[in-house]
This record gives structure tokens, sequence and C-alpha cells, in this order.
């Protein structure tokens, strides 16, 4: 029995290793982490490898049976964690999707330039002040109603943000208002035209809860996106964005820049 | 309970442990060098004799060897096990995590060039550090002189051997020197571990299920919304990396909430809870959660008649 758990100990710890090697290269590494963390997640990985496999090879004399139980457990919540939102046949394709590459950070719709933005920099643009009135922005994100905002005749627009993990992801963005926006249902995603307004007095939208797979928001309160046109579009291949205070300069990017407003 | 919940659970679970496995591994593998190859009491001698002394190490020791909180906790109790005062000890793995120059850049950064918060953390932390540091050590420093296994360490942890090692040459043994010592870092990992995964699943249950919008109703009121988040730091489990960026984002929250959230959470939450107790004996695991925890909330308190 000793032998037993102490060889599943060393498996574990091995197995965690190759675990976290394997999803440190593949797409669905972002569904857990910031992909700025590739490396040290392969680092620790081969780390993981490497003691497990000491152990293996000449265990510690002591056994525990809950570390063994909890390790056990660990290995089942990975077989259930699966990769969430970012699904595809290329899923663990060895592809890492964050290729730094300079897409124009412009869109154009009838005539009109709009600057590429997720709601997320927005939110944090607004923050610190940085969001330029004249200036159209394009944004999307996933719609979130409650009462609050239909009272104001608004939903807010919103985008997953992550900072190191999922744990830490809370979906952020901006109050959008335009005459169809009643028409928006809660968990659609939708594409914003417009400008941001900052409004007379703060208006703290406090009833939200969470949306889509962050189970908190949370929605700028002293501006107001108004779109000029919404649309309706399907879910992007990858819902979060990982934004961090000035860091326009170089927040990952997944696929060239194309799933980052 | 919808199959999704349940599966984002597990992601959101396993993504803490994927988040902390790097922290916690270097932690172990410190550990277990300390263990092998520090010299017992040459650390020791090195630290001045005075608590001022003693408390400045532990307070700027993260300065020189950063490392997480995940990791602290295995790294101190070794600390501790080779003759490190308690004092220095306790203060350095409860302040580490946080006054380290990363830490104290993401801080800076999350909050927008802030440097009134930078300087506020600091200041909460290393209040709340040194005095648990100052409680703990009397009592630690008893129990350590009683009897030194009361650090709960591994016994076979506590002394270099090498089973079955008399007459295998040198390089033979070298080889065996270094599987053990890899062997012990991995069974250090698989100790703490166990509270990691534990914390992480009951840090998820609380993330996904927790009433949300109460939070963001309750916050308003600045002793609350204190509280409030403190609570939430413990329940959520988040990096102390990271932590600033999400306390950025409670943008509802008076500023000192915020700051409650990012010194707390570093010193006491799921999963360092169930370190302590690990690591440490029982009165001693108290207060480690209790000390830093009622230092944070008065002082967020005190510093938001300043914070607006």
């Amino acid at each position: 029995m000793r032998r037993v758990l102490l060889t599943l100990d060393g498996a574990f710890v091995f197995g965690l290793g190759l675990y976290m090697l394997f999803l440190s290269q593949a797409e669905a590494y972002t569904a857990f982490m910031n992909p700025k963390f590739r490396l040290l997640t392969a680092a620790a990985a081969a780390g993981l490898c490497t003691v497990g496999g000491a152990f293996l090879i000449r265990p510690d004399g002591r056994t525990d049976m809950l570390r063994t139980l909890c390790f056990g457990v660990l290995g089942m919540l990975i077989l259930h964690a699966g990769t969430g939102v970012v699904s595809s046949a290329a899923v663990f394709a060895p592809a890492p999707p964050e290729v730094r590459t300079h897409p124009d950070p412009h869109l154009t719709r009838n005539g009109d330039v709009y600057l590429k933005s997720n709601p997320a920099r927005l939110f944090l643009l607004l923050q610190a002040g940085a969001a330029l009135p004249d200036q159209r922005y394009v944004t999307r994100g996933i719609v979130k109603r409650s009462a609050q905002l239909d009272g104001l005749g608004r939903f807010a627009l919103l985008r997953g943000n992550m900072v190191c993990c999922l744990a830490d992801v809370i979906a952020m963005g901006v109050m959008v208002a335009h005459d169809g926006a009643r028409e928006f249902r809660d968990g659609e995603w939708a594409m914003a035209f417009g400008r941001t307004q900052a409004t007379q007095a703060p208006q703290p939208i406090t009833d939200m809860g969470g949306a889509g797979e962050a189970p908190f928001a949370m929605v700028y309160d002293r501006a107001v996106f108004v779109a000029e046109a919404l649309e309706r579009i399907d879910r992007p291949r990858f819902p979060y964005v990982f934004e961090l205070p000035q860091s326009a300069k170089g927040p990952a990017r997944l696929t060239g820049g194309e799933d980052d407003y | 309970m919808m199959p999704q919940d349940i599966q984002l659970v597990a992601r959101i679970a396993v993504s803490i442990v994927l988040e902390a496995a790097p922290f916690l591994l270097l932690g172990s593998l410190l550990s277990a060098a300390v263990d092998r190859y520090v010299d017992t009491g040459r650390i020791a001698r090195r630290i001045p004799a005075g608590p001022l002394g003693r408390m400045a190490v532990g307070l700027l020791g993260g300065m020189v060897m950063p490392i997480c909180e995940c990791g602290s906790v295995p790294l101190a109790r070794r600390l501790l096990g080779k003759g490190v005062p308690p004092l220095t000890a306790i203060t350095y793995m409860l302040a580490a995590p946080v006054i380290n120059p990363v830490v104290l850049v993401s801080t800076y950064v999350a909050f927008s060039s802030n440097f009134i918060m930078v300087l506020a953390r600091v200041l909460v932390v290393a209040c709340g550090a040194a005095l648990t540091g100052w409680l703990c050590s009397g009592r630690l420093s008893a129990d350590f002189h009683a009897d030194s296994n009361q650090l709960t360490l591994p016994p076979d942890l506590n002394h270099l051997h090498l089973h079955g090692a008399h007459g295998v040459p040198a390089d033979g043994r070298r080889r065996l020197m270094v599987l053990d010592l890899l062997s012990s870092a991995a069974s250090e990992f698989m100790d703490m571990g166990k509270y990691l995964v534990l914390g992480a699943l009951a840090s998820a249950v609380f993330k996904v299920f927790l009433p949300w919008q109460l939070v963001q109703a309750l916050v308003g009121n600045t002793a609350l919304a204190i509280a409030l988040l403190m609570l939430l730091a413990v329940l959520l489990c988040v990096c102390s990396e990271a932590d600033a960026f999400v306390a950025a984002a409670f943008v509802y929250a008076p500023p000192a909430a915020q700051l409650s959230f990012m010194a707390v959470g570093a010193m006491v939450d799921l999963k360092l809870i169930g370190m302590y107790f690990s690591a440490f004996p029982k009165k001693i695991a108290w207060m480690l959660i209790f000390v830093p925890a009622a230092c944070v909330f008065g002082l967020s308190n005190l510093l938001s008649l300043f914070m607006r």
C-alpha cells in the first residue's frame, strides 16, 4: 500500500508537469492563463517533471493519504475542466495564437474611421482619463442587461479581462446608449460603433452580477458609450482579453489582434 | 447548479493551481536546498540580535529574495528549522509576497501611477507582518526550543541522509544527493500542494456561486466595503502579483477598501490557511490568520480618513 501511494504521488507530480507542459504550448492555455506566462508555466512544468521523476526513482519515505487524494482530485478537475470557451478543432494544436503582429488598429465603416478597442481597454482608458471624446471607437463584447441599466435605456458591453489566470477575470466594459439598445438580449455578443461621453455624475450599476464566464462584472460609471450603430456578432474565438492599465504598447494579442477588440 | 457552472469551477480551480505551481515549486526547491546545503546557525548568526533589526531583515528580505505567498510558507518553515529567529522568518513569510519589486511595480501600474497607494500597501503589510512576527515569535521560540519538530517539519526532511549511500563512490553519492534533494522538493510540493488544491477548489466555488450583486451593492459604505473586500480577498485567492489589478477594477469601492483587498490577500487566503495549519502549531496558525486581518482592517479604516 505504502509503495502504491508513493508511486501515485510521484506519478501525480510528473503528470501535472506533463499537463502543464502540454497546455503551455496549446491554444487552450488562454482559457486558463494569460499567455504571457507560457514560458513560466513551461519552466515550472519541466521542474515538476524533474522532481516528480526523482520522486519516482527515489521516493521520500513518508506517505500521506490526504495529499494523494488531493492530487487525485486535481487530476479529476483537470479532466473535467476541458477548454471552456476556447473551442475549436485546433484547440490543443501546438501553435500559440498570440502572434505579435501589428494589424491595422482602425476599421472603416461608411467612410468613418473607428479605432479598435475592446470594452476592457475602453474601461481602463476612461478610468485613466485617456479616452478622447472626439475619437470614434469600435468595440465588441458580451451584452449584459440589468434593471438599473434598463431604467437608463442602456446595456453594458463587457469583455472578460484576465490579468494572471481565470480566477482573476473580471468582465469590464462600458454602458452603451442607443435607440435599439433594448433589442439586444443578455448574453448576446455585439459590436458597437460610437464615441464615449462623460456623464455629469457617476452612475454606479450595482445589480449586474457576472457576464459570460466571468462571475463578476464592472462597468465604468462616469461615462457612456454613445453608439452610432450596433451589430450582433458571433462570439469571438478567444473571448478573453489581457489588458493592463498603460499596457497599450504590448498586451498579449491573440490571432494577431483580430480577436483583441 | 448547471453543468457549465461545475466545469467553470473546475477550470478556475485548475487555473489557480497553474498560477501558483511555479512559485510553490520554487519555494519547495529553495526549502529543500536550505535544508541540505545551508549550515545551521550560519544564517542566524548574520541576523541582528535586536528585535528591530530582525524585523527589518524580515521586511526587506523580499527585496532580495522575492517569492509569492505559496512559496514563502515552505521556505519560512525551513528557515525556522535552520535557526532563523521566528520574528524574522514570520515577518519575511508575510511581507515578502508584497514587499518585493515585482508586486510594488504592479501596484503602481494598476493604480495608474498612484504612489500613495503603493506606499499605503507597503505600510499596511509591513505593520501586519511585523506585528504578527513579533506576537508569534515568543510562542514559536518557546515551542521551537522545546521541540524543533513542533514546526511539523517532516522528520525525514530534518536531516541530511542518504539511504543506502554508505560505500557508494563520490560521484554516485553526489547523484544520490541530487536525487534526494529533488525528491524531498517533490514531497514538500505535495505537502503544501494539497492545501493549494483544496483552497483553489473552495475559492472557485465561491467565485462562481457568490451573489456578486450583493457585493456590488454593499461596497458604498467604507467600513463595510473594507470588511467585504477583505473577505473577498480571503475567498478568491488571487495571487499577490495580480491582486492590484483586480482591486483597481473595484471602481465603486473606496480606495481604503481596495487597499485592504491587496493587503490581506497576500497574507491570508483559503489556500494559505491550510498551509499555515500544516506548517505551524495550531495557535500560531490562528495568529497568522487573525493578527494580519485585524491589523489590515484597523489600518485601512484609519487610512480611509486620508484616502479619497
